[in-house]
């Protein structure tokens, strides 16, 4: 008697799945994310007369003026050092509470967990109106200064850089601990034992095996960090307003306030080419430099 | 060459006794073998002497000099892993070197140490490459080099075979058995694999339940064992229930499917009509057919039959009970399921594990 032959498992044919799994989100991303932004683009390039606003004429005038007007070229310094200054604290800070949390387990590594996600509950203007109360000229932060002796009159936290920053420390600060955490969770113990066995310090431990084995969580977290920092808009806008401008705000402020859609694209464009190339940079350089074994 | 001395060691994991007064002394250039099953406490053993965690109670010794307050990094122990532990980023040099400048020396010592080290593990030539790039066997090689290359007082082997397969695990035993003698260094070896450790070791420590069953050399642990977990560990056994039918200078006689069989009591107070365990290895035991076989004298069915080239297994029956019986095989016959056949052995052979 002749065998039954297997019958074949049905599959979708080979050459069709690729678009049917990435298609849905590529055709989601093209109507509502690369069109707008390339009509951004083409808007940035648009003439602009202040009696008559928009007009169908090419120009670089917007772009030769944001580029040589110290106001607007400080407020792109500004934006750019915030970013690096809040992904800078963040992944100080983040690095060893995620370390901390691959070593605890149960109900002290839920409580954390929670800690850290919390600032994601809440919505952005809430969250920023709590920010407001505690960085007050005469809020729970000064008051709690001034109680410890440490300052003589309070510290200006609000409509400074130095509240953003800690505003924006804040929200963000759950991107980095989760991007390190997953790098770090599933590393093997053994390494460590290892080196130590070997006659490394617990630091020089740390320095030359954990650390190196983690960079792709810390290059995901200062990446994500960095990108969410340059373009955030509620908390800059409400901690620092007009007195302590950001890019974003600028965008805004033309775009809604003095109808300048030209020059609001200009400052965009700006912002959008240096993030993108400085995020390239960056990961070329990790990825390829002494490093590069770790990404593979 | 150093000799490693716990005393009394006691470790616990929320409640659970995982090492439970541990006393034993590896002797210097000895290579000693913890086996048992997972959960024995074989590796928390292992991980107290590397230090990587601390002892409840006990104390342990190298060379007379007290280890317990001894960071790990300063206990100057080799240590290989089940999962090789080579550090990924790093090249095969780079990795054998780790311990090498830790110690501070110089290049041109660390370059020829890890040449020397590279031909002791029969690899030379791999100093570029990355751990990846590497089989299983190579890898562990590596790691062999990287724990031996810094000189240490003692080696610890965490099974460090057991993520290889089999043919390749046949190979490195005998390797890394020659490469110890070669170094002539003391190593502790944990696996729960007892071929491995009878293979491999000078003695063994049959774990248990946090506790030392027994120690000794292969053979005395797989011919003399002296509790019925050893006996049942290590090795396969048959373990028989027999009643006594009558005592005589310290023999006991006993009953077995109407044949009368004798083993030794040492000093085991055992009376006329107690039922007792006796052991006997499968090996032991002769096969043949059932007429006319001198010396046999146990008549048995054959249940089932497994042939496996250079042996045969059988499950017979004698009496009520079923027996393994292993034979070698030195003619192209085996026994049918069903066959009638006899069975003997040495008295010798035969030992008692205790009372049932």
């Amino acid at each position: 008697m002749q065998e039954p032959k297997p019958r074949p498992p049905r599959r979708i044919s080979a050459g069709w799945a690729p678009y049917l799994l990435v298609g849905p989100v590529s055709a989601w991303f093209a109507i509502f994310f690369v069109v707008p932004l390339i009509l951004l683009v083409v808007m940035s390039f648009r003439g602009y007369v202040p009696t008559k606003g928009i007009t169908d004429t090419f120009t670089l005038a917007h772009y030769s003026k944001f580029l040589t007007d110290a106001f607007y070229l400080g407020i792109l310094w500004r934006t750019l050092k915030l970013a690096l200054l809040v992904t800078a604290i963040s992944l100080l800070l983040g690095y060893p509470e995620a370390y901390y949390l691959t070593l605890v387990t149960g109900k002290r590594k839920a409580v954390f967990l929670a800690l850290i996600l919390s600032p994601l509950f809440v919505s952005a203007v809430i969250r920023t109106f709590g920010w407001m109360i505690v960085l007050a000229p005469h809020g729970l932060l000064n008051t709690l200064l001034d109680r410890l002796g440490l300052i003589d009159s309070p510290v200006k936290f609000m409509y400074s850089e130095k509240g953003i920053v800690i505003g924006l420390v804040h929200v963000l600060m759950p991107y980095m601990v989760l991007s390190i955490y997953s790098s770090l969770i599933n590393r093997n113990r053994d390494l460590e034992r290892a080196a130590q066995s070997l006659g490394a310090h617990p630091v020089t431990t740390f320095l030359k095996v954990t650390l190196p084995l983690s960079l792709p969580g810390i290059l995901a977290g200062t990446l994500i960090v960095l990108t969410l920092s340059v373009s955030a808009f509620v908390t800059p806008a409400m901690l620092g307003g007009t007195r302590v401008r950001v890019i974003p705000f600028v965008t805004y402020e033309q775009f809604m306030v003095l109808l300048n859609w030209p020059f609001g694209s200009v400052a965009a464009v700006v912002l959008l080419a240096i993030v993108v190339t400085a995020v390239m940079l960056y990961h070329r350089w990790l990825e390829r430099g002494k490093w590069a074994e770790v990404f593979r | 060459m150093a000799e490693v001395r716990l005393e009394h060691l006691v470790k616990r994991f929320e409640g659970v006794t995982a090492v439970d007064d541990v006393s034993l002394t590896i002797r210097s250039g000895e290579f000693l073998s913890l086996v048992g099953p997972s959960g024995c406490g074989k590796t928390t053993t292992l991980n107290l002497i590397a230090g990587f965690i601390a002892p409840d109670a006990g104390e342990m010794f190298v060379d007379g000099e007290r280890l317990n307050d001894v960071p790990i990094y300063r206990r100057k122990m080799g240590m290989v892993f089940q999962s090789y532990a080579l550090f990924p980023h790093m090249t095969v040099f780079d990795n054998i070197a780790f311990g090498l400048r830790m110690q501070k020396a110089s290049e041109g010592t660390v370059r020829r140490e890890i040449g020397r080290a590279l031909e002791l593990v029969r690899l030379p030539g791999v100093e570029q490459r990355y751990p990846r790039q590497l089989s299983g066997g190579q890898q562990q090689r590596i790691a062999l080099a990287r724990a031996l290359v810094i000189n240490p007082r003692v080696l610890l082997l965490d099974e460090p075979l057991s993520n290889l397969d089999a043919k390749l695990r046949k190979e490195m035993r005998i390797e890394l058995r020659d490469i110890q003698k070669a170094v002539g260094i003391t190593a502790i070896f944990v696996t729960h694999d007892q071929e491995e450790a009878l293979s491999l070791s000078d003695r063994l420590a049959v774990m248990h339940r946090g506790r030392i069953e027994q120690v000794g050399t292969p053979i005395e642990i797989y011919e003399t064992p002296r509790t019925e977990f050893v006996n049942s560990f290590i090795g396969e056994t048959n373990l028989l229930t027999l009643r006594v039918l009558d005592v005589r200078r310290g023999e006991a006689e006993l009953d077995l499917g109407g044949a009368r069989m004798l083993v030794s009591l040492g000093d085991a107070a055992v009376q006329r009509g107690d039922l007792i365990k006796v052991s006997i290895r499968p090996e032991k035991i002769g096969i043949s057919a059932a007429a006319g076989a001198a010396g046999l004298w146990l008549e048995a069915t054959v249940e089932h039959a497994v042939f496996v080239g250079n042996m045969t297994y059988y499950r017979v029956k004698v009496g009520g009970q079923l027996m393994a019986v292993l034979s070698q095989n030195l003619d192209a016959h085996t026994f049918p399921p069903g066959a009638p056949v006899r069975l003997g052995f040495q008295s010798d052979a035969c030992r008692l594990v205790g009372r049932a």
